[in-house]
Formats: C-alpha cells, structure tokens, sequence
C-alpha cells in the first residue's frame, strides 16, 4: 500500500468532511426543528457557488464575493419556506419531502437555463494558490484553508445554539415543538429564520468550495446524498451526533473510494446500513427516527 | 379571568367537546374533573390553542382568544401542564425554565432562581439534564416551567397522577403556593380528595359537556352525581408509583 495516497485521501477526506460538516448542520437543524427532511439542501448548495460567480462578475473580489453570494441566497430560501414549506408544516413528513424534491428540479432546471450545463472553475485565491508539504508531500494550501474556515463557522453555529437564547428555543423546539409552542416559542417563524440560515451555510459551503470541486447546475447532489448519510448516522436532528457522522462519511469515501473509485459510494451505503441495523436510531440518536 | 362559553372541538371527525362553558374567576382554583375520556384534557389543549375550537367563544381577561396560536396565548399570560409533564428532556432543570421565562416575552418573568423557590428539591438538580429526573421531579420541573412567564392563569392537568403520596402534599402545596403568589388556576384531578382539599370551584364534566358546576358544599351535598361521574376517580387513587 502506498503510504502517500493513502495519506492524500485521508486529508482529502478531512477537508471534505469539513465541508460536509456545513451541510449537514443546516439539515440536521432543519430536520430537527420542523421534521422537515430539505430534498433542496443540495441544490442551495449550488446556489452558492453560483451566487459567487455572479458577484464576482460585479468586478468584487473572491473573499467578498464569499460573504455576499450566500448572503443573496438566504431571502431566496426564506421565500421557498414560506412559499413551499411552511402551508404544508402540519402534513406528514413526506409532503414537504416531496415538495423541496420538486423544488431541487426547478432550481437546477433554472441553474442550466441561465449558466448551461457546463462546469465553471474558479480561480482559487491569490494568497492560498500554492502547495505546503505534508509529510513530504505536497498538498493545495486552499483546500486546508477552506477547511479550516468551515470548521471555524460550524463551530460559531455549534457554540450558537449551545450559548444563545436563540438556540435554546432552537434546542427546546428539537425536544418538542408543540410544547415549545404552548410556552411562547413562535416555532413557525423560528423554521423559517433556520431554514434561511441553514440554507446560507450550505450556500457558503458551495462558494467555499468552488475552487476546489468547481461549479456546475448538478454540483449539490453528490453532498446532498452524504449530508443525509452524515445526519442519519449521527441521529436525526443531533448536532454533535452528525458532526461525526460527517467525518465518518466523508473518510469512509475518501479513503474507500481512494482504491476502488466506482465502489466508494456502494462501500458507504453498506457502511451506513451495517451501522444502522446495530444502532437504528443513529450512532448517538436519541429516537428521533419516526 | 377566564370564560368558556359552548366550546366545542373535533378531533378530525371526532366531536370531542359539545359546548363546554366555564368559568375561572381570579385568585381561584377551578377544578374539572369527570371519568377517563370525556374531555378534560381536550378543554385545556382548546383553551391553549393546541386544539382549535369549532364553535364558542373563550375569554382571557377581557379579549377574545380562541383561534390564536398557542405561543400568543402564553404572551398573554396563559401557562399549561400537560398530563404527560413534556420537559425539555436534553435541557438542563434551569435552561427549562429560562427558556420558558424568554419565550413569552411577558415583563414580569420569573428568574430561574425565584420561579425553583416553589419547588426546592429541584435546587440541587438546576444543572441536571431534565430527562433524568424522576417523574415526580419532572412534575415539579413542569409546573415550575408554567410558572416562569409569571402567567396570570395556568391550567394544570392531573399533576399528581402515579406520584408517591410525598410527591403528591408537595405538588400540593405548591398548587396552594401558586394561588397564595396571586395567580389563578385551572385544575383536572382524577384524585378526588385532593381536588376537593384545594378546590374553590368545581365542574364536573361528562361526555364533552359540563353537567355540574358549584362549591365544595353543593358538590358534597350531591353524592350520586359523585358516584356516576366520578367513580373512576377512587379506583385511580390506589394505582401509586414513585
Ligand atoms: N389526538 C386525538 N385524536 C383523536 N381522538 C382523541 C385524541 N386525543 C383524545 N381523543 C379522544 O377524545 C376524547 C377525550 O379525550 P381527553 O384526553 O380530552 O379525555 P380526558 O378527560 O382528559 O381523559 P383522561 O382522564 O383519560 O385523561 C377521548 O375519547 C379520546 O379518545
Ligand atoms: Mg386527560
């Protein structure tokens, strides 16, 4: 075994999980709040790496055009909410599946019928275009740079909903929504403000990572598959739960995938399936299986 | 302080509630209480706003509520004890009452520190995830929740059911404590005695309608109405847990 590749994969997994952590969060949160399971994660995803090439286009620079992109998707989200999810709130969980299923096809219809269905790279910034060398090899410094960055805002949302009186309407409504309702907490509005929010993370992480992944219409739905894999391994609706699964998921396809490509997301399900039937409810679920 | 008048509630095709009138007057202990099934719960929930009412009206000091959603009936100084308790079992005995206290926006919220005051064995548990607590702590922590809105009315729903008779004088006693403090209550109890050792006024509630209202006397004076209506309640009273 080359001890070199190995070491690639497993900081490209790393890197990508970091990544994945952003995504999962947001639907996790969403999940936990509303039962809301967001079929469109992946494609606001995409909508961020978007939202970047068109502020870029306005003459600002890579680290503004991060900021503001997702920024310009967050009210779009909020609109989708009120629009989409929130007339169907007291349904069972599969409507609003459906529904935000159906908004992914529109999102990316609209995606391809506006930037066509090729793939746009974006220059990786100025001061992080080299390599470092890790153990002897070298490794794109961007790619540590984003992770480290993602690790820094998920651990900002981590220490949000542990700290803040916010997230602890957050944390009372993941409990019991209902209840949280009957002692003041407006959860209707609070859904909307999470899924704008959620949806800004993970708008950030497709900015983030277009440097690395590149952008095109369908970019979300490779993440969106690990973010659910992440969220239903660390328990439905678990934070910390799914900050592991994130990892777990995304060395699992690194470093599987590393040595026999086609199978990688293959090995995974059978992965998440073994460790399913041992723990249904996740590997720290706390029952939020339905 | 609080006026039902003909509310009724379905649960989908279900006709649950038939016209329920009552009254809770302020500083008082209304208690309703009836056989298993025949509405209690589903009053309270109505006047909560967890269940919508089909038809009547509910008055909350002086304005119209029925139809609000239930966060707007806890800014406007409702609180509610569900029967199955319902703590935040991942928060912590203080963050139950601290997000309580925040949530209704009310300006006479209760610190955490004031609102343990009526329950002091909960004071040592304050930084205790609320889902190890025992049942009757839960209870405790439950009622303590209600009370950190400071609300002006809170509706209890048999807050001693499967609690040892220690439990059972505590909650007692911070039922008289919470009335002593100023606010109203709305009690179900299936433990007869109890309801009768606190009670100002009583409703006695049967399919979905209320059939008796008065004092403890005229509802002492009238043991057959507590023999059909109220029967289920002996039997109750035996099945203890700790
Ligand atoms: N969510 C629901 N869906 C359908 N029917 C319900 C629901 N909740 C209660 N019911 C029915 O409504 C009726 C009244 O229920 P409710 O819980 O109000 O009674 P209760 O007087 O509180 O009884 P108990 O003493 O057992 O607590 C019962 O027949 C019950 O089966
Ligand atoms: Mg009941």
């Amino acid at each position: 075994m080359d001890i070199n590749f190995l070491l690639a994969n497993t900081l490209n997994g790393v890197v990508y999980g970091a990544f994945l952590l952003l995504t999962s969060l947001g639907l996790s949160l969403v999940f936990g709040l509303g039962r809301v399971v967001n079929f469109a994660h992946g494609a606001l995803y995409a909508l961020g790496g978007y939202a970047l090439i068109v502020v870029m286009q306005q003459s600002a620079g890579y680290w503004l055009a991060l900021v503001l992109g997702p920024l310009l998707v967050v009210p779009l989200a909020i609109a989708i909410e009120r629009a989409a999810i929130h007339p169907l709130r007291s349904r069972p969980e599969i409507y609003t599946l459906l529904v935000t299923f159906g908004i992914t096809f529109m999102i990316i219809g609209a995606l391809e019928y506006i930037w066509g269905t090729g793939t746009t790279l974006v220059e990786v910034p100025s001061p992080f275009a080299g390599t470092v060398t890790i153990l002897g090899n070298p490794y794109p410094v961007y790619r540590l740079v984003a992770a480290g960055l993602s690790l820094l805002v998920s651990a900002t949302v981590f220490a949000f909903i542990q700290f803040s009186a916010i997230g602890l309407q957050i944390r009372a409504v993941t409990d019991d929504a209902g209840m949280a309702e009957a002692i003041g907490v407006n959860t209707k509005w609070l859904l909307t403000a999470v899924f704008g929010a959620a949806a800004g993370l993970a708008a950030f992480a497709g900015a983030l990572g277009a440097p690395i992944f590149a952008i095109h219409p369908d970019m979300g739905s490779g993440i969106l598959i690990d973010s659910f894999l992440a969220v239903i391994l660390g328990g439905l609706g678990n934070l910390p739960g799914t900050a592991v699964g994130a990892l777990f998921v995304a060395l699992t396809k690194s470093i599987g995938g590393g040595y026999v490509a086609e199978w990688s997301l293959a090995i995974l399900f059978v992965v998440v399936a073994i460790a399913l039937i041992f723990r249904p409810t996740g590997l720290f679920g706390r029952g939020r299986v339905a | 302080m609080l006026t039902l008048t003909d509310v009724q509630a379905h649960y989908g095709s279900a006709h649950v509630l038939h016209g329920v009138s009552l009254e809770v007057q302020a500083g008082q202990i209304a208690c309703l209480i009836g056989r298993n099934g025949v509405g209690k719960s589903t009053t309270l929930k109505t006047i909560m706003g967890v269940v919508s009412p089909s038809a009547g009206s509910i008055i909350f000091r002086g304005q119209r509520i029925d139809g609000l959603a239930p966060h707007l009936m806890a800014a406007r100084g409702l609180a509610w004890v569900p029967e199955d308790r319902r703590v935040f079992a991942s928060l912590t005995v203080e963050e139950n009452i601290r997000v309580a206290a925040k949530a209704a926006r009310r300006s006479g919220a209760r610190r955490a520190a004031d609102v343990l005051s009526f329950f002091p064995a909960l004071v040592p548990k304050a930084k205790e995830r609320a889902g190890s607590l025992s049942g009757g702590q839960q209870q405790m922590l439950a009622i303590a929740r209600a009370l950190a809105s400071q609300p002006d009315l809170i509706m209890l729903d048999e807050p001693t059911e499967g609690l040892s008779p220690i439990i059972v004088e505590t909650i007692r006693a911070g039922i008289l404590d919470i009335r002593q403090r100023g606010a109203s209550i709305l009690l179900v109890e299936q433990n007869f005695k109890l309801a009768l050792s606190v009670g100002d006024m009583f409703y006695v509630l049967s399919r979905g309608a209320v059939v008796f209202r008065g004092t403890r006397s005229e509802l002492l004076a009238a043991p057959e109405l507590i023999h059909e209506h109220l029967g289920v309640a002996k039997a109750r009273q035996s099945r203890v847990s700790a």
